[in-house]
């Protein structure tokens, strides 16, 4: 699988990870080239393992990573190319973000440390509040500071493990168009977060992890497709739902209806529907219900768990060629 | 040293000296001060000679300079892990011994400035009765440093090694230097306090005696702990390379 084909700068290559018994990365091959690359998945699906390991800050039970053409862990030299906003606090409450980010150009060798620090401290937007120390700033600030430390040494690659987290909508929006513009300059720029919103703003390709594998990959509207338009089990309740379910299986929006059992207070608990695509399912049901004087209590997937949404992706890349 | 490696030494020693936890733990040496000025204050010259040994060896050497090497020097690089800044620091181009070596040098100077005033109170009551003026400061220093260098080197990779550093750097100095190794003279040869309780008879010469000091001369004492800190130091170094942070 390779994401952004060309020249690959970032590679995982049949990496696997563990800790203990926990399995958090299993045979993932990757290669991502210049541009925005979402690396999209739900808490704990492995996205920053992946993305500790391709900064050099943990090493694979199994498998190659190469950045830059080197493995990240034990050449220290990765980092002149490399920034990092690692998942968690990652600043340093005792000195300011002038100084901190200045110490951070120096240690990578940058020739103007001072000079480096107020472009990147300005790219964030940071500038106003540069000279206070970092203990003060909110939690927002601070997520710039860590863009700022990843910045100042101008690096080809950027790994962001959820960059706006505890930002407000407008530094949300702020933030997302500087990934945007990062990616647009020529960088490799991986960028993580659960949310597919958020990527498809930011990333020309997603890459989606669950459960510790890559199970697929794309551009943002056709993995918007896989997730949202796939097979759904649906129930029904309201006035006339027998109705409303025969019209949607006559139109062939859904394969199958059965009556859903009783509730345990004796109620019906209407039908539930199999749609073989979600999404078209919900765009269609406001007329047809309409058209069949149908009032919608209630409409809920039914099993939707994560293991119904890997199995489904795990067949839709297995059905993408994977 | 590289402009990057001073650097990281003042870098890690602002971060060291301006911690709260620091300045609580300023108040031990400072308590150890307030103890020589009533000795001063309250008793005779031949009544202080004890006292001399009794504070320079047993509270400072003993009890004073390896708790507080203990809480800078696992907080060297403990409060990074803590605070996610060690894959920061580790992020960078320089060789990482660089890191290792400047982050226990931080300590280090922290620990021996956190000391002073113990360490200067030790001394002027050494001068004050009437012990040589050289070897009295001298040695004082000298046991202060060389310990604080032997016990920083040991924390600072302690704390690399396990994230309850300083748990086990406690149970470290309180069972094994204050108790065990006083038990046995044996012992004594594998505890880092009773070579630098040796390096401080230099402080303290004649018949003042100084409880459980290693059996080793003061050169060897003083070139042991400068053994145990540049092993120390190195394993810290390797382990830096090696580790997941």
């Amino acid at each position: 699988m390779s994401a952004n084909a060309g020249s690959s700068v970032v590679q995982l290559v049949g990496v696997s990870k563990w800790f203990g018994d926990t399995v958090a990365l299993s045979d993932v091959s990757v290669d991502v080239g210049p541009g925005v690359t979402g690396l999209l998945g739900h808490n704990g699906a492995g996205k920053s393992t992946a993305l500790q390991l391709l900064a050099g800050a943990t090493r694979p039970s199994q498998g190659t990573v190469r950045v830059l053409g080197t493995d990240p862990h034990r050449d220290p030299q990765v980092h002149r190319g490399l920034g990092v906003v690692a998942d968690g606090e990652g600043t340093w409450a005792h000195a300011s973000a002038r100084s901190q980010v200045a110490f951070l150009a120096r240690q990578r060798g940058v020739r103007d440390p001072e000079r480096a620090a107020a472009a990147a401290l300005d790219r964030v937007g940071l500038t106003a509040a540069a000279d206070r120390r970092v203990g003060g700033y909110s939690k927002g600030m601070r997520q710039r500071v860590k863009l700022a430390q990843a910045l100042v040494h101008d690096p080809q690659v950027l790994l962001l493990d959820e960059p706006l987290n505890g930002l407000d909508p407008a530094q949300r929006r702020a933030d997302v168009d500087l990934v945007t513009a990062l990616g647009a300059e020529g960088r490799t720029v991986l960028v993580s977060s659960h949310v597919l919103a958020e990527v498809e703003r930011m990333a020309d390709r997603v890459l989606v992890v669950v459960n510790g594998r890559l199970v697929a990959e794309g551009e943002p509207a056709g993995i918007r497709d896989l997730l949202v338009d796939r097979p759904r089990t649906v129930r029904l309740e309201g006035v006339r739902v027998s109705e409303l379910a025969g019209a949607l299986l006559a139109q062939g929006l859904v394969d199958s209806v059965r009556r859903s059992p009783d509730g345990p207070d004796g109620r019906s608990r209407g039908v539930v529907v199999e749609a073989p695509r979600a999404g078209a399912l919900a765009e269609a049901i406001p007329a047809v219900a309409r058209a069949t004087g149908t009032t919608l209590h209630r409409l809920e997937p039914v099993g939707e768990d994560l293991e119904s949404t890997f199995a489904h992706l795990v067949r839709a890349a297995r059905g993408a060629g994977r | 040293m590289s402009t990057i490696a001073t650097t990281q030494f003042g870098f890690s020693l602002r971060g060291i000296l301006f911690r709260r936890r620091t300045l609580g733990f300023a108040a031990l040496p400072l308590l150890v001060a307030l103890v020589v000025v009533v000795v001063l204050a309250v008793t005779s010259v031949p009544g202080r000679y004890s006292s001399v040994s009794t504070l320079t060896g047993t509270l400072l050497t003993g009890l004073v300079v390896p708790i507080v090497a203990l809480v800078l020097g696992i907080g060297a690089f403990g409060d990074e892990r803590d605070g996610r800044t060690l894959p920061l620091l580790r992020g960078t181009a320089a060789p990482r011994w660089r890191l290792g070596v400047a982050r226990w040098a931080a300590a280090w100077v922290a620990t021996v400035v956190v000391c002073l005033p113990a360490t200067v109170a030790c001394a002027v009551l050494g001068v004050s009765v009437n012990l040589p003026v050289l070897e009295v400061v001298g040695g004082v220093l000298l046991a202060t440093s060389l310990t604080a260098a032997a016990y920083c080197a040991v924390f600072v990779l302690v704390s690399l090694v396990t994230r309850r550093g300083l748990l086990a750097g406690l149970a470290y100095v309180v069972l094994w230097e204050t108790f065990l190794a006083g038990l046995a003279p044996a012992l004594r040869g594998l505890s880092i306090g009773s070579y630098g309780r040796r390096v401080a008879t230099l402080a303290v010469p004649g018949d003042v005696p100084l409880a459980t000091v290693a059996s080793s001369s003061v050169t060897t004492s003083a070139v042991v702990l400068a053994v145990v800190t540049v092993v120390a130091v190195a394993l810290s170094a390797v382990r830096l390379q090696r580790m997941d942070v």
